[in-house]
């Protein structure tokens, strides 16, 4: 039974954890750990909101606790294995395409975690704006201005990339 | 110099957003939106970035499910009470069957100086053993 949830679920939880972090050795595990902390909490699941909105909701606070944990690994100066490219929103990106992507990724990666968070949920992921409020646990105006905000970061990140 | 940058209030973005996510947007007018220009490169900016994710493939290895499901048995599955009982049993027996053996293996190499029946006290020797001592004691 649960194999059948972690088959259906699997891809957009990867979705969003690669978009958080890029496609780091990371992301497998912080993926697993979603499925394994549903597991752990599915009696206590109310059903207040849909199963894949609170599986999502999961993976992006795991994914946040992530980003932050890295922070506190640059800030004491511990090497790592180049965190900051991890951040790659397009796996493999087609040829032509490549630069774009880059572009977008490397715009992406220099948003803060809150303004990415929305962004990935909403614009990339395709979240309706309420199930992004619901998954990251804020209202929905809250939703719009950080989403407005990340727009407007993208839009110079580009810029400033071109 | 850094660029401040231009923030839409939230109708412009709500409207923005569904504009984008319609299927005939490419004939879009912008002029409802209070700066025209910014909201079409937005909404260009919007466009692209959706056909790009739209255009790769996110996942996870082919394993993963089988992963997922491997942790979640070591982590949450116990053993059920037969499956309990019997692995209780297994051990009592273990341990039973190997006093047993080095009580044998004791009473060979003493020679039979400690043996069954002289412990018991029907031991038919004239040697006093255990048992005829704590008589003998009273």
């Amino acid at each position: 039974m649960f194999r059948i949830l972690v088959d259906r679920y699997k891809n957009p939880v990867a979705a969003v954890i690669k978009g958080m972090l890029g496609d780091c050795p990371e992301a497998e595990d912080i993926g697993q750990d979603t499925f394994i902390s549903l597991f752990r909490t599915l009696a206590n699941f109310r059903g207040e909101s849909a199963l894949k909105t609170y599986l999502i909701r999961i993976a992006m606070n795991l994914s946040l606790n992530e980003l932050k944990r890295r922070k506190r690994m640059l800030a004491k100066n511990v090497k790592m294995d180049s965190p900051e490219n991890y951040v790659q929103l397009f796996e493999k990106p087609q040829q032509e395409n490549r630069e774009l992507a880059e572009s977008i990724n490397m715009a992406l990666e220099k948003l803060d975690s809150r303004q990415r968070s929305v962004f990935i949920l909403r614009i990339v992921e395709g979240y309706s704006t309420k199930e992004t409020a619901d998954i990251l646990h804020i209202p929905l105006g809250t939703v719009l201005s950080r989403l407005s905000r990340a727009m407007s970061e993208m839009k110079i990140l580009l810029a400033n990339e071109n | 110099m850094k660029i401040k940058p231009e923030i839409m209030n939230r109708k412009e973005i709500e409207k923005l957003l569904s504009l984008a996510e319609s299927k005939s947007a490419d004939k879009t007018e912008f002029s409802g939106f209070s700066e025209p220009a910014e909201a079409e490169s937005k909404f260009r900016l919007l466009r692209t970035v959706r056909a790009n994710r739209n255009e790769q493939e996110t996942g996870f290895s082919p394993f993963f499910t089988e992963q997922v499901m491997g942790k979640i048995n070591v982590l949450f599955n116990k053993p059920d009470i037969q499956t309990y009982l019997s692995m209780q049993f297994s051990k009592v027996f273990a341990f039973g069957f190997s006093t047993v053996i080095l009580i044998l293996f004791a009473l060979y190499f003493m020679h039979g100086q400690i043996n069954f029946s002289a412990f018991t006290g029907t031991d038919s020797g004239n040697e006093i053993n255990f048992i005829s001592s704590v008589f003998y004691e009273f």
